[in-house]
């Protein structure tokens, strides 16, 4: 297998953030920021021995292998202790994952301070009689003062005093401090947080559920059928995808309720909501502005940020359920969006597409119920309340006006307790909305 | 719905207890003897996490996976590659634990009784399962028929490049028996250890 980064054609160690390859750009941002802060901490510890090359380089592969197949960094895994919790795999998986992106010593052009010559030539430094090891020691730091110390020193056949001696190394021990210093400011400053995967803004359930069996939050005999709902754990929810009908807001502390807010911004909406459209406005952060007649492009942009993600929308006609999304209720009345979308002043603009069209009817359906205050005759199955979905950090909600984040949050909660409970086949069954605890 | 590990997120229009989802869950967990009160529906998300990584790198190989406490291990790593591989089992046991020393008693028992079964089955599950868990071999003296056995199934599961083998075991020290072959199964499961 050819290799990219090879002797021949080497990477340097400072570049190795900044080069992957041709992965999507989702899974290059986040193998750039775990090799940001890997090779920020490897950079003050380096040392320039093949062991512990072999150990950089395995390192990195092994980040970029779990990011390859997980499309985030380990959950374990913490920016300030970045060394630490990297997934191992074998050989053979990280050959076939990484391809001929795979790193090899090799392929890297070390261009790193060895730190532990530097602290062999500190210790050696008082001692007048190891001199001469000091200056072969010297020799072997890649930086410039030193290996200009060291080349006058060697191509100048002048006898130093060993007075002089030590002031040079010296001199060059400072200055190599300085440099692994800089270098440690550098990776601090330009270490980032980790991201919030999208999987956490899930409305659907956990791969994973965890529940208390000993706390039935509802069971109730309903026929021949004994209706049970455990306490969802964990029980003070963590991510938004957490969330359940046993969740209860008032457990919440302010801190515990801004911890669902992501660390970035996160598309909800279908991917064609941030391309380019013809005619219709895109903003930077939240994509296309459809236009929605009777409605000012405030209000709409207004509804996409209290509204950022729709999720298996229904309406209840005749104890049916129907996709919401293929029905638009005109005047009382309920019409196939295909046979009205053409007479609509806004099929001019927004092309008929699945992705425009459910957008549209869902954007008119709320802006009428919330702005215009109407009662539709046939509305959504469920509630859908403002906030549902958190996708932005908080200082960008404030940055947008929403200033009241810790407000925001505890609307998330409620909105998806409430969408779940709504929803939930057994709370309905039993005919519950306020669902309590019966034992 | 008491046997719904979703029944808190679910927002299914109807509940009739016979949706596929309450099906393969229901059927999975209790071919693998995992009740409603099984701690495996309480542990830490970095044990979950962990041992999720560990299923997603098993296919087509066996890895060892040592623990003190061998059987709720087992629980919950079988329970965990049961969250990730119901959807579309058709009622198969895409994932099975099998444990090492109630099937050697079964095997032992069906050379008496001509008309139970269990054997077979035990074993067909064993070869077909996309994720196979062996525990109990803590609780097995190895001599050679029991070496044989194991070695045999983790030989006949290796030809294929999908399904994958955990083993959960105490340290590889522990593990009792003797023979050519113990010291064989002993370094093919040493090999195998998932480091943490």
């Amino acid at each position: 297998m050819k290799l990219i980064y090879d002797s021949r054609n080497k990477i340097w160690c400072s570049e190795i953030p900044s080069k992957y390859g041709n992965k999507s750009w989702n899974v290059v941002v986040k193998i750039h920021q775990a090799h940001a802060a890997m090779m920020g901490q490897l950079s003050i510890e380096f040392k320039n021995t093949k062991k512990y090359k072999q150990h950089v380089v395995d390192l990195l592969n092994r980040m970029s292998c779990y990011i390859l197949n997980n499309y985030t960094v380990p959950r374990e895994w913490n920016h300030d202790r970045p060394l630490e919790n990297v997934p191992e795999y074998e050989d053979e998986v990280m050959e076939s994952t990484l391809g001929e992106y795979l790193l090899t010593v090799n392929g890297i052009g070390w261009d790193v301070d060895d730190h532990s010559v530097i602290e062999s030539v500190l210790e050696k430094v008082d001692t007048s009689e190891s001199s001469a090891s000091v200056l072969h020691n010297t020799n072997n730091v890649s930086t410039e003062p030193a290996e200009s110390i060291s080349k006058d020193i060697s191509s100048d056949n002048s006898e130093y005093s060993l007075h002089e001696l030590e002031k040079a190394v010296k001199q060059t021990i400072v200055a190599n401090n300085e440099s692994a210093k800089k270098k440690k400011k550098q990776s601090r400053t330009s270490s980032v947080t980790f991201e919030t995967p999208k999987t956490d803004l899930y409305i659907q359930p956990p791969k994973i559920p965890q529940f208390d069996y000993t706390r039935p939050w509802l069971q109730q005999q309903d026929g021949a059928d004994l209706l049970t709902i455990y306490t969802s754990l964990p029980e003070i929810p963590t991510k938004q995808c957490d969330i359940s009908v046993t969740t209860d807001v008032t457990k919440m502390t302010d801190s515990e309720k801004m911890r669902l807010y992501p660390n970035q911004l996160i598309h909800t909406r279908a991917p064609i909501m941030y391309e380019e459209c013809p005619g219709i406005e895109l903003h930077p952060k939240f994509g296309l502005i459809i236009p929605i007649d009777g409605f000012t492009r405030e209000q709409i942009l207004d509804n996409i940020i209290r509204y950022p993600h729709f999720y298996r929308l229904n309406r209840l006609i005749d104890n049916q359920a129907q996709s919401f999304y293929s029905l638009i209720e005109i005047d009382s009345e309920l019409v196939s969006i295909l046979d009205v979308w053409d007479n609509l002043p806004e099929a001019k603009i927004i092309p008929k597409k699945n992705e425009f069209v459910k957008e549209y009817i869902v954007r008119r359906y709320l802006l009428e119920r919330d702005i215009l205050h109407i009662e539709h005759k046939y509305p959504m199955f469920g509630t859908l309340d403002e906030f549902l979905t958190l996708f932005m950090p908080a200082d960008d909600y404030i940055a947008e006006g929403y200033t009241n984040v810790v407000d925001i949050a505890t609307k998330c909660i409620n909105s998806r307790v409430s969408y779940k409970r709504s929803r939930n086949p057994i709370i309905r069954r039993l005919k519950l909305h306020n669902a309590e605890l019966h034992i | 719905m008491q046997n719904c590990i979703f029944s808190s997120h679910c927002t299914q229009t109807v509940c009739d207890k016979s949706c596929p989802m309450l099906a393969e869950t229901t059927y999975l967990l209790e071919r693998n003897n995992i009740s409603m009160r099984n701690d495996c529906f309480h542990t830490t998300t970095e044990i979950i996490d962990r041992y999720d990584r560990i299923i997603d790198n098993a296919a087509g190989k066996v890895q060892t996976v040592i623990s003190t406490n061998t059987i709720q291990t087992a629980d919950i790593v079988t329970y965990v590659g049961i969250c990730k591989y119901w959807r579309g089992s058709q009622l198969h046991s895409t994932v099975y634990n099998l444990k090492y020393s109630t099937y050697l008693d079964v095997i032992q028992k069906s050379w008496g009784v001509s008309t139970d079964d269990s054997a077979e089955m035990m074993k067909i599950w064993a070869s077909t399962a996309k994720l196979l868990i062996i525990s109990g071999i803590d609780y097995v003296n190895f001599k050679e028929y029991q070496c044989q056995i194991l070695l045999s199934l983790l030989q006949s599961r290796s030809n294929d490049n999908e399904l994958g083998t955990i083993v959960v075991a105490p340290s590889i020290s522990s593990i009792v028996g003797t023979g050519p072959f113990f010291s064989r199964l002993t370094e093919i499961l040493s090999k195998a250890v998932v480091k943490k």
